[in-house]
C-alpha cells in the first residue's frame, strides 16, 4: 500500500480528493432530491456522471503508472473534468426553479422542505465546483511518479 | 514549448470548466430573463416603433400631481406613497377599548414594550418598526427599552402549517421572557419614571402566503403557554403585566390579520386602551401615532368578528388537513410550484365547508339572534369538551365574542338614526336608498362610517327547502367626512337588493326574496345593528339580549309581492345585471352532489343538531376520483380526432392589414376581431393562450410584441424603481438611483377596517399611475378571498370575512386602477379559504354558500365595474383562479364557475390568468372551460410539454375556445395602458445587455482559450508519442 503511495504522483492526490468530493456531492444532491415534490428529474443524469468522474479519477490514480502522460491519462481528466462541471449544470438546471421560490421570491421561503433542497442544492452544487477546480489543477501535474 | 503536456492539460481543463459556466450562465440567464431584467434593471427585450404616428402614450396619462414639468417627480411620487399609507392606517386602525386613555397629549415620552414593538415584522408588506412610525409621529420612545430589544435575536415567526412534511408545525410567538429583558440590562424598570405618561404594549401575530396556523393546543411549541397559535403566550401575558403593574396608562396595539384571543385584555381594568393597527407597513406607523396623540380621530371598524376562542366558529371543525381514504387511486400531479408542490398536494385532499354561509360573524350574530327569539337549539352548548366554545352554560354570545365586526370607537360619539329609505329602479339593479342622519354628539370632530345592515326573514319556506339566512348582514357601506362637534349630516347609503336576497338552489334554483318584515339598520358593527333590529322588534334586555337595542335605528320593510306563489318571489333578483338567467352553475360543489345526504350543512333549523361535526376519513366516489384525476371536460386528441372538415373550418393565417395596435379601445363585439384572430397561426394562437403571467408570447403577423407585463402585488407596489419602463414615454425620467424606493402600503384588512370606499379608490388611483410609469399594465391584485376563519395564513392578502366589504373595497380598488389603465387581476377565484393543501384541496360548500359569500365579494366587484360606472362599461379586465378545487373540480377547469357565472352571469370579458403554473396538464379543459392562460415566472424549459401544438390541433371546438380566449385577452390589452407603448408599427426585438455582452464575451473567450490549449496539448501528445517512438 505504502508502495503504491510513494509511487503516484501529486496529482493523483488531487484526482483522488475530485473523485472523492464528487461522491459527497452525488451524496447531497441525492438528499437534496429526497423530499416529496422536490426530485429533479436531472438526477440520474447527474448521478451517471458522477460515478463517470470517480471512475475517471480512480482510473487515473491507479492507471498513471502505465500511461504515464500520454493520451488516455489526459483523456481521462479531461472527462473528469467535464463530468464533474456538467454535473453543476445539471443540478442548477435541475434546481432553478425551487432556487426561484426560495432566494428570489416569497413563495416557499420558510417551507422547510423547499428550504432544505435549496440549501442542499446549493451545498452539491459548491462542492462539485470544487472537485472541477481540483481535477482541473491535478491537470497542470505530471501525472505519474515514474515519469521523472 | 510542445514539452509542456502538463501546462496545457490542465490549461484545456481550466478553460473548459469556464467555457461550461459561461455557457450555463448564458442559459440560466435567458431561462430567467424577465427576473434578471426587473433584477438589474436591464431590458433585454426592446419594444421598438418604426414610426410615431402620435398616437403613442395618449391611451392613457398620469395624473399631474405626479409630474413636475410634465415629468415624473419622484419626491411627489414618495409623498403620494406615504400620505396615503399614512391616511389609510389612520382611517384604518380600530380603537377597540378606551378608559379615558387615549389620546395622549402630543410628543408625549411613552415606553413600548414587546419585541413586535421594535423588530420588523415579516411577511410581504417590508421591514417595518412600529416604534420607528411612533417617533416619526412625535412621540418621544424610551431609549433604555430601545437599547434593551435591540441585541434580541427576533424571527416573527410566520404560520407554517401547510402540508404532509409540517403537519406537526407548533407556532412560537418569540415574545422575549422578562428575564431576558433583564439580561440585556437589570435595572431597565428605572427608566419608566422618566417616560411613563404611557406604555404601548404591541402584540400580534404574522401572515403569510403558503400556510397556515395549525389550530388547536399541538399548534403551539412547548412552553409558550397558550392554548392556540392566536392566544396570548405567557411571555406576552407577562410583558402585559409589567407594563400594568408600572404605569397608569396602558395602551395594547393589535398588529396582524389573524383575530387573535384578547378577551382577556378586553377584560383587564388595567389595560387603558386597545388598538387595532392591522400591518401598517412601511408608512402606517406614522398614521397610528397620529391616532395616539389625538392628531387624528379613530374611525375604522374591524374587518373580522373577534371571538373569544379562535377555535369556536362552526368553520374550524372542518380547517386543515384531510385526506381521502382512497386517495391511492389519485394518480393526477401537481404542476405547480408552490409550497405543497408535486406529490403531497391537495390532489388528495379536502375540506368540508359544513358551515355554510354562517362564516364569521353571520354565524354568532345569527345565533344570538336566534337566543333571544327563544330557540332552544341555539341556546344548546355544542361543544362538550371545552375545546370550542367558552360559554359556561348553554351558548352565550357575550362569553362567545369579543367584538363584533364592524365595530370601532372614536375619540367622539356619534348617534346614527335611519331618517328614510326610498326605492329606485335602475337598468341593472333594484336600489334602496337609505338615508342616515350621522350626529357627532360628542366634544371633538370625527368621522364615522355608516354601515348598512339588513335582515331579511327566516320562513317555514326557508326550512323546508334548506335555504339559510343571516340574521344580520352587511349591504353596503359610506364614510362620513369629518363631522365637526355637535353637527348633524345625512348619509345616504344605496344598497343592492339582489345582497338581501338569497340563494335557494334545492327550491326555485335562484335568488329569491319572500313575503315578510325585512330589516334595515345601522350601527357601530353588525351586533349593534343587530341589538337595533332586536329593538324594532320590541326585544329588550328581558328578552336576554346582551344590550338594549335603538328601534330609530333601525327600519322594518315588508316585502309583499301578491303575485307570487307561496310568497316566494323567485323572478325579481333571478337574472344578473346583464339579463342573463341565473340558475344553479357549481355542479359538484357539494359533497352531496356525489354522494346524497352525506354531509349535514349548519342550519338555523336545528343549530345543535346540524352544528359541523369534523368530516375526515371520506371515501371519494368513483365520479369524484374521475374529477380529482382530471377528468372533467372532454378533449380530442392526436388518437381521437375531431374530423378533417371540422378542424379545417377552424381559420388560421389569413391574410388581414390590421395589426393589433389597430384595436387600441376597441369594443369588446367589433367587428375586426374576427379577422385579427383569423391571421394568427396555429402556433401563435397556441402560445399566446399558453403563455402569461409575466411573460407574454409575441404574435409577429400582428405585431403583439412579446415582453413582460404583469407584477405581483399583494397590495404593495415596491416596482417603479426597478421597472423596465419605457424611457421615451413624455413623463420618463432616468432611472432613479439605488437609494430611490417606494414602500407597502398598510395591507387590505386595514384598508377594509377604514369602511371607506374613497380610500380604497385612491389607492387603485396611485397603483394605477404606477402602472403608467412602471409600464406594467397589469396587476396581480387585489386579493379578493374571504377570511373563512382566523387560521388562514393568507389572510393579510385579503380584506376581510365579509363579502360586500371585500367586494366595495375590490371595486373601488379596481375603478381607481381602471381610470389609469391598469389591468386589475382580483385574485383568486375562488375558494383560497385555507392555505394548508392549497394546491388543489377540494372545497365542498352549498351553491348557496358559494354565491353568498365567496363569490360575492368578486360579483360586486366584476358586476359594479361593469354596469354601475359612469366609466366605459369595460369593467374589470383581470382576474386570477384559485389553485383549490371547488368541490372535486379544479377551479380552472370548472366551466360553471368560469364561462356560466364569471362570464356569463357577471358579463366579464376579459383576462382570466390562473395562479403559478397551476393545472399546466389541464390546460385544454381549461381553455374549454374559460380560462385565458397560465401564469409563470420564469422561461424554464417544464412548461415546454405542455404548450405542444398536438395538445389542442386536434379538437375544433378547443381552437374556437382559445380564439375566444386570445380574443379577451388582446381587447383586455387593448383597453389598457399598454395601449400607451404600442402602435400598429411596434414590435420586439432582441437587445444586447450588459450581461449578455459579458457572457458572450466570456463564452467566446473562453472557447478560443479551450481550443488553443486543446489544440497545444494535442501537439504535445503528438510530439511525445513520435519522441517516445
Amino acid at each position: 500500500m505504502f508502495d503504491f503511495l510513494k509511487k503516484v504522483s501529486p496529482a493523483a492526490y488531487l484526482f483522488a480528493g475530485s473523485a472523492v468530493i464528487s461522491l459527497v456531492a452525488m451524496i447531497i444532491a441525492a438528499v437534496s432530491c429526497s423530499s416529496e415534490g422536490f426530485g429533479m428529474k436531472e438526477l440520474p443524469i447527474v448521478i451517471v456522471l458522477s460515478v463517470a468522474a470517480l471512475i475517471c479519477g480512480a482510473a487515473i490514480v491507479f492507471a498513471s503508472g502505465k500511461f504515464g502522460d500520454g493520451i488516455v491519462s489526459t483523456v481521462l481528466v479531461v472527462a473528469m473534468t467535464l463530468a464533474t462541471i456538467f454535473c453543476v449544470y445539471a443540478m442548477i438546471t435541475g434546481k432553478s426553479d425551487v432556487f426561484g421560490t426560495v432566494l428570489f421570491s416569497d413563495l416557499e421561503k420558510g417551507y422547510a422542505p423547499a428550504e432544505r433542497a435549496c440549501n442542499l442544492g446549493i451545498a452539491s452544487i459548491v462542492v462539485y465546483l470544487i472537485a472541477a477546480v481540483l481535477t482541473a489543477a491535478g491537470g497542470f501535474f505530471k501525472l505519474a511518479k515514474t515519469d521523472k | 514549448m510542445f514539452k509542456k503536456t502538463a501546462l496545457y492539460r490542465g490549461l484545456t481543463c481550466a478553460f473548459a470548466i469556464v467555457l461550461v459556466i459561461m455557457v450555463m450562465l448564458a442559459l440560466v440567464l435567458e431561462e430567467n430573463r424577465t427576473m434578471v431584467d426587473q433584477t438589474l434593471g436591464t431590458k433585454s427585450q426592446l419594444m421598438v416603433t418604426e414610426k410615431d404616428d402620435g398616437t403613442l402614450y395618449t391611451a392613457f396619462t398620469p395624473d399631474e400631481e405626479f409630474l413636475t414639468n410634465g415629468k415624473l417627480d419622484l419626491d411627489k411620487d414618495l409623498n403620494i406613497h406615504k400620505n396615503l399609507g399614512v391616511k389609510i392606517s389612520e382611517e384604518g386602525s380600530v380603537l377597540l377599548k378606551n378608559q379615558n386613555t387615549l389620546p395622549l397629549k402630543e410628543g408625549a415620552k411613552v415606553t413600548v414594550l414587546g419585541v413586535r414593538g421594535y423588530k420588523s415584522l415579516g411577511g410581504r408588506s417590508g421591514s417595518f418598526v412600529v416604534a420607528n412610525g411612533l417617533k416619526e409621529s412625535g412621540l418621544q420612545i424610551n431609549p433604555t427599552m430601545e437599547a434593551v430589544y435591540e441585541p434580541i435575536r427576533f424571527s416573527d415567526m410566520a404560520p407554517g402549517w401547510a402540508s404532509n412534511k409540517t403537519y406537526d408545525f407548533k407556532y412560537n410567538p418569540n415574545e422575549p421572557s422578562l428575564a431576558e429583558l433583564a439580561n440585556q440590562n437589570a435595572s431597565y424598570a428605572d427608566s419608566f419614571g422618566e417616560y411613563g405618561e404611557a406604555a404601548i404594549v404591541v402584540l400580534g401575530r404574522n401572515n403569510g402566503e403558503g400556510a397556515d396556523y395549525k389550530p388547536g393546543t399541538d399548534g403551539v411549541a412547548d412552553g409558550v403557554g397558550s392554548r392556540t397559535a392566536l392566544a396570548l403566550s405567557s411571555n406576552e401575558k407577562a410583558v402585559v403585566q409589567l407594563a400594568c403593574d408600572n404605569f397608569s396608562k396602558v395602551v395594547v396595539l393589535i398588529t396582524g390579520v389573524s383575530p387573535m384571543e384578547l378577551g382577556e385584555l378586553r377584560d383587564n381594568d388595567k389595560i387603558g386602551a386597545i388598538m387595532y393597527i392591522g400591518i401598517p407597513a412601511t408608512y402606517g406607523c406614522e398614521g397610528v401615532g397620529n391616532l395616539l396623540q389625538g392628531k387624528a380621530n379613530p374611525s375604522g371598524g374591524l374587518y373580522d368578528i373577534y371571538a373569544r376562542n379562535s377555535l369556536s366558529s362552526p368553520a374550524m371543525r372542518n380547517m386543515g388537513h384531510y385526506e381521502l381514504t382512497n386517495a391511492d387511486l389519485i394518480t393526477r400531479k401537481d404542476t405547480s410550484s408552490v409550497g405543497t408542490r408535486g406529490t403531497d398536494p391537495g390532489f388528495k385532499h379536502y375540506v368540508i365547508e359544513a358551515e355554510g354561509i354562517y362564516v364569521g360573524y353571520r354565524y354568532y350574530e345569527t345565533r344570538y339572534f336566534d337566543c333571544v327569539n327563544g330557540d332552544v337549539s341555539a341556546k344548546t352548548k355544542t361543544d362538550a369538551t371545552g375545546i370550542y366554545e367558552d360559554s359556561t352554560t348553554g351558548w352565550n354570545y357575550s362569553e362567545e365574542v369579543v367584538w363584533s365586526f364592524g365595530y370601532g370607537l372614536s375619540y367622539t360619539t356619534f348617534e346614527k338614526k335611519i331618517t328614510d329609505i326610498s326605492w329606485e329602479k335602475t337598468a341593472h339593479e333594484q336600489i334602496a336608498r337609505v338615508s342616515v342622519s350621522v350626529k357627532n354628539t360628542g366634544s371633538v370632530p370625527g368621522k364615522t362610517s355608516v354601515q348598512i345592515y339588513g335582515q331579511a326573514p327566516y320562513t317555514a319556506y326557508d326550512r323546508a327547502n334548506g335555504v339559510e339566512k343571516s340574521a344580520i348582514q352587511l349591504l353596503n357601506f359610506e364614510k362620513t367626512d369629518v363631522i365637526p362637534a355637535g353637527q348633524t349630516v345625512t348619509v345616504t347609503v344605496d344598497v343592492d337588493l339582489q345582497n338581501l336576497a338569497s340563494y335557494d338552489e334545492n327550491g326555485a334554483g335562484t335568488y329569491i326574496m319572500e313575503n315578510g318584515d325585512h330589516y334595515f339598520a345601522v350601527g357601530n358593527g353588525a351586533h349593534d345593528a343587530l341589538n337595533n333590529i332586536l329593538a324594532a322588534m320590541g326585544k329588550t334586555t328581558s328578552d336576554g339580549m346582551d344590550e338594549n337595542g335603538v328601534a330609530a335605528a333601525a327600519r322594518k320593510w315588508t316585502y309583499d309581492t301578491a303575485t307570487v306563489a307561496n310568497g316566494v318571489d323567485d323572478f325579481t333578483f333571478s337574472q344578473s345585471k346583464n339579463g342573463t338567467k341565473i340558475e344553479n352553475r357549481l355542479d359538484y360543489c357539494n359533497w352531496n352532489d356525489y354522494e346524497s345526504g352525506k354531509v349535514t350543512m349548519l342550519s338555523r333549523k336545528d343549530w345543535s343538531g346540524t352544528f359541523p361535526k369534523t368530516y375526515d376519513n371520506m371515501t371519494a366516489t368513483e365520479l369524484m376520483l374521475k374529477h380529482y384525476n382530471g377528468e372533467v371536460i372532454d378533449v380530442k386528441t392526436k388518437s381521437n380526432p375531431d374530423s378533417e372538415e371540422a378542424l379545417a373550418a377552424v381559420k388560421f393565417g389569413q391574410k388581414t392589414d390590421l395589426k393589433f395596435a389597430d384595436m387600441k379601445n376597441a369594443e369588446f363585439d367589433d367587428y375586426r376581431w374576427e379577422e385579427v384572430l383569423n391571421a394568427m397561426s396555429i402556433e401563435e394562437l397556441v402560445l399566446f393562450c399558453m403563455e402569461s403571467g409575466r411573460g407574454f408570447a409575441p404574435i409577429e403577423s400582428l405585431n403583439f410584441p412579446q415582453g413582460s407585463y404583469a407584477e405581483n402585488g399583494p397590495g404593495t407596489p415596491a416596482w417603479i424603481d426597478n421597472s423596465e419602463g419605457v424611457t421615451n414615454a413624455p413623463w420618463a425620467i432616468e432611472k432613479p438611483s439605488g437609494s430611490y424606493s417606494l414602500g407597502s402600503f398598510p395591507t387590505y384588512a386595514v384598508i377594509a377596517s377604514s369602511f371607506n370606499p374613497e380610500l380604497s379608490k385612491e389607492y387603485g388611483r396611485v397603483l394605477g399611475n404606477d402602472s403608467i410609469f412602471g409600464l406594467k399594465p397589469m396587476l396581480w391584485l387585489p386579493g379578493a378571498n374571504i377570511h373563512r376563519t382566523p387560521y388562514n395564513g393568507r389572510s393579510e392578502q385579503y380584506y376581510s370575512e365579509d363579502p360586500v366589504l371585500t367586494g366595495v373595497m375590490t371595486m373601488e380598488a379596481t375603478i381607481g386602477a381602471l381610470a389609469k389603465g391598469a389591468i386589475v387581476t382580483a385574485k383568486h377565484f375562488a375558494f383560497n379559504d385555507q392555505e394548508m393543501h392549497r394546491s388543489g384541496v377540494g372545497t365542498f360548500m352549498t351553491e348557496q354558500r358559494a354565491r353568498e359569500v365567496d363569490m360575492r365579494a368578486f360579483q360586486i366587484a366584476f358586476e359594479a365595474n361593469k354596469y354601475d360606472t359612469d366609466e366605459k362599461d369595460v369593467g374589470m379586465l383581470g382576474v386570477m383562479t384559485s389553485f383549490s378545487k371547488l368541490g372535486g373540480i379544479e377551479c380552472t377547469v370548472n366551466k360553471g364557475l368560469l364561462t356560466d357565472v364569471l362570464a356569463g352571469e357577471w358579463g366579464f370579458d376579459g383576462y382570466m390568468v390562473s395562479d403559478l403554473k397551476d393545472d399546466l396538464d389541464l390546460m385544454p379543459q381549461a381553455f374549454k372551460a374559460g380560462l385565458g392562460g397560465y401564469d409563470w415566472r420564469t422561461e424554464s424549459d417544464d412548461i415546454t410539454p405542455y404548450r405542444d401544438v398536438d395538445n389542442f390541433r386536434f379538437d375544433a371546438e378547443l381552437l374556437e375556445c382559445m380564439k375566444e380566449v386570445a380574443h379577451k385577452k388582446m381587447y383586455t390589452f387593448a383597453n389598457s395602458n399598454f395601449m400607451n407603448s404600442v402602435n400598429t408599427t411596434t414590435h420586439s426585438v432582441w437587445n444586447m445587455t450588459w450581461w449578455r455582452a459579458a457572457y458572450i464575451s466570456g463564452i467566446v473567450i473562453s472557447a478560443v482559450l479551450a481550443l488553443c490549449a486543446l489544440g497545444m496539448l494535442t501537439a504535445c501528445l503528438i510530439i511525445n508519442r513520435k519522441e517516445n517512438a
